[in-house]
Formats: structure tokens, sequence, C-alpha cells
């Protein structure tokens, strides 16, 4: 088969990016390897973990299980993205760290990027809608109850 | 997994390559018609949940017709006496449709339970029915609630029954809607605590009742009767189910029984999903 590149054009943490990428070319390997966003972690490589998980205007997707061309002319948001310039922590990665909401850390960034989304959606969440959301993502290590009371901090922050 | 190295230093990359295929991204339904005529193995892809998993299991294409840009696939609309619900209808969509809300709120309740976040926000309802899978769950609710595929063809609309096997869909063809009538399930439970075993929805109006069961078969499985029927013995009125290790025939046969059983108390109960 002649090799065929797919034009795509993001906005990936307020910088814009044009790419020709291979129709078989995933998203996490754009932002990993073109981008050098390894903050965003592969893991189960099945769209299962969570681990990759990025925003796309705004929903959490797997950056594993998404092909490249699929975000075109998406704003993207990775881990590397929520700081401010200055470096002050996003309120959700405060809570995080305050918590002691990770172990090992390896499915932190996902999700944070998670708790963000749903953080944007719905500002003060019950306890029972925060379980089902960050359900979507898992932790191997430091169990949930800490990531959970971590995002009820982070929206009590901002209040 | 293998690692090399970028600007970022030594990095992972996706651990199973996907095999390299053409792309086609038509904008009209009859655009995609073509595109799905083309020769070689040719596959549709709309939120792609479903297809990325075979295609990293090893599943090869010579070309994927990305549908998501076919703006009449899109939407949910009240036509009446049914509901249409776009293909390309994310299960966010259904689960947040105002609509549905209104119209079929059992339904839409149900549907939440599919997946989770990430899957919801982007896999599609036509894409969860058209990967065939025994275990989704789409197929089931729609079989409960006595909808029906809508297909386009070059010869014009399909309509499908929702429990229909993939040998009685049209060739050649794309889903375009789900269709689902207003008031054939008036309550709808749903039990999925046993996949993939099984799982079973029962859908009631009055007296008469739907049960669709999941993950025993290649496709959904639908009986309809009167809703007193509904018991133990009901499983007895389905073909012979699946027989693996997974699960034995005989368990998700008395499975399928005692599910429609507990869901229909349920329902009587006024415990309506």
């Amino acid at each position: 088969m002649t090799r065929e590149f797919v034009f795509v054009s993001y906005t990936v943490n307020g910088a814009t990016h044009e790419f020709h990428v291979r129709p078989e070319e995933m998203l996490i390997d754009v932002l990993r390897d073109r981008l050098a966003l390894t903050g965003t972690k592969l893991s189960c490589d099945l769209g299962a973990c969570g681990a990759c998980t990025v925003l796309v205007d705004g929903k959490p997707v797997s950056s594993c299980g998404t092909f490249a061309w699929q975000a075109d002319g998406s704003v993207i948001s990775t881990i590397e993205g929520l700081a401010g310039a200055d470096g002050t922590l996003d309120p959700v990665q405060r809570a995080f760290v305050e918590n002691s909401a990770f172990q090992c850390g390896f499915c932190t960034p996902g999700m944070i990027m998670l708790a963000r989304a749903l953080l944007d959606r719905d500002p003060s969440p019950d306890r029972g809608t925060i379980r089902a959301w960050m359900g979507a993502n898992i932790c191997r290590c430091t169990g949930y109850e800490m990531i959970v009371e971590a995002v009820e901090k982070a929206a009590e922050a901002g209040k | 997994m293998y690692t090399h190295s970028t600007d970022a230093g030594w990095i992972s990359r996706t651990h199973r390559a996907i095999a390299p295929f053409r792309l086609q991204k038509p904008e009209t339904v009859s655009d995609v018609l073509d595109a799905i005529s083309a020769p070689g193995r040719v596959s549709i892809i709309a939120g792609g949940i479903d297809l990325t998993r075979r295609m990293r299991a090893g599943d090869c294409w010579g070309t994927v017709v990305d549908i998501s840009g076919v703006s009449a696939l899109r939407g949910i609309s009240d036509a009446g006496d049914t509901v249409r619900v776009g293909a390309l209808a994310t299960h966010w969509d259904i689960e947040t449709d105002p609509i549905l809300a209104a119209r079929l709120p059992a339904l839409q309740a149900c549907w939440k339970t599919i997946g989770n976040v990430r899957i919801r926000m982007t896999g599609t309802a036509g894409g969860n029915i058209m990967a065939a899978e025994p275990g989704y769950d789409g197929g089931v609710l729609l079989a409960a609630a006595g909808g029906r595929l809508v297909f386009a063809t070059e010869n014009g609309e399909v309509f499908v029954s929702a429990d229909a096997g993939p040998a009685d869909r049209p060739q050649n063809a794309v889903l375009t809607a789900l269709e689902v009538p207003v008031g054939d399930a008036e309550v709808i439970a749903f039990d999925r605590s046993l996949k993939p075993v099984v799982s079973v929805a029962v859908g009631l109006s009055g007296d008469q009742a739907r049960v669709a069961v999941g993950c025993a078969y290649t496709h959904p499985m639908c009986w309809s009767g009167p809703a007193a029927d509904i018991g133990d013995t009901i499983a007895a009125s389905f073909p012979d189910p699946t027989d693996n290790p997974m699960g034995g025939g005989d368990y998700r046969r008395r499975m399928i029984g005692v599910l429609a059983r507990r869901l229909a108390g349920r329902l009587r109960a006024g415990e309506a999903s």
C-alpha cells in the first residue's frame, strides 16, 4: 500500500501545531513523540486504564485509543498545560499533592485530567458523582479513597 | 512495547502496531455507501472505541471509512410515536438528551450504565450495535425497548429489528439511526451484573413485556409476551445459549430466568430504572 498522510492541526496547551500523520498513527504518539509531552502516560494500550487521558475539546479521551487524525481541529489539553506559566498548580494538581493521592504516580496525569474534565462540567459534584466519574480510570497501588477526597478538596477550593 | 530516543529522551510508543490502511472521510451517506463498496476489506469508524481495540489485536483493514463528518447521522429527534437516535449519537448524547428525558426516560436511565465516562463521551450508539460484540449493551437495551435499526442502502432505507443477527442485516449498508417506539416499554430494568456471562433487560408496558438477553448469544435475543408469563420458565423459550469456559450453557439459561424474574418483580414494584 502506498503510504498516505493526513494533515492535522491541533491547539495543544494553547499552542497551534500542524503535522502530517499516517492514518494508523495514534494521538498519544503524536503527543509524546512529536511534542515531547511525555506527561501523558502509556499503559494498557487498550483505552481501558485511562493513564493516557487527555482532554479533547474538554472531553476526557484515551489518547492511546484515538487516531491522531480523529482529533484534527481540536483543542487538546495535557497535564503539562494545567499549571500556570509561573508554575502555579491547578487546584486539582494541588489537591492531589496535599492529599497524597498517588503512590507510584503513573496513573496520576490521567486521573488529574479526568478530574479536571469533571470539575469543568460540574464544579460541585457530590461524592457519588465523583466516584462514578473517576471510576473510568484505574490506579493499581494507592487505592481510590484519597483520589476521591482530592477531587472533593479541589472542588471545595474552586468554590 | 518498544522504546526509542527522541528530544524527550527514551520514551515508549504504543505497544502494538496497527497495520497501515487507507483513510476515507466522506461527508454524505451516499458517499459512505460508495466508500464501503471499495475493493478489499473496508471498515467504518465512528467513535473508534471498538475498532482501534480490534486493530491493535491484529485486525487489518485495507480501507477505513470515517463517518464522523456525516452530519445527517447526528442528532436525536422526536417523530411523534418514535424517537430517532442518529447512529453517531454518543452514549453521552443519549444520557443527556432532553427529548429522550421527556419521551423515553426509562431507556435513557438504563443507557447511562454503559461503559465509563471516557467511552460514553466518544463511543457512539451505532458503533456499539454494529460492533456486534455479544457483551455490548446497546442492542440489548434497544431490543427491550422494541426498537429497530435503520440502514441506508443503494435502494433506500431498510428497517431491521434490534434483535436481528448480523446475517439478517442488509449488506453494503450503513446504519443511520436507531428508532425507538414511545410507549412500547414504559419502564425498563437492566441487569448487567453477570457480564460477560449474561445480561438481561426487561421492558414493560401495561400487561405486555419484552425480555432481551445479551452476552449469551452472538447477538441480542428477545422474547415478548404477557408480563405475567415472566418467570424462571421463560428461559426455556430461548435458544441454546453459548456454552464456553466463560459460562456453561445451562448456567446461562438458568440465569436468564432468574434475572428476568427479578427485573420484572422490580418493575412491578415500581422500581423503574
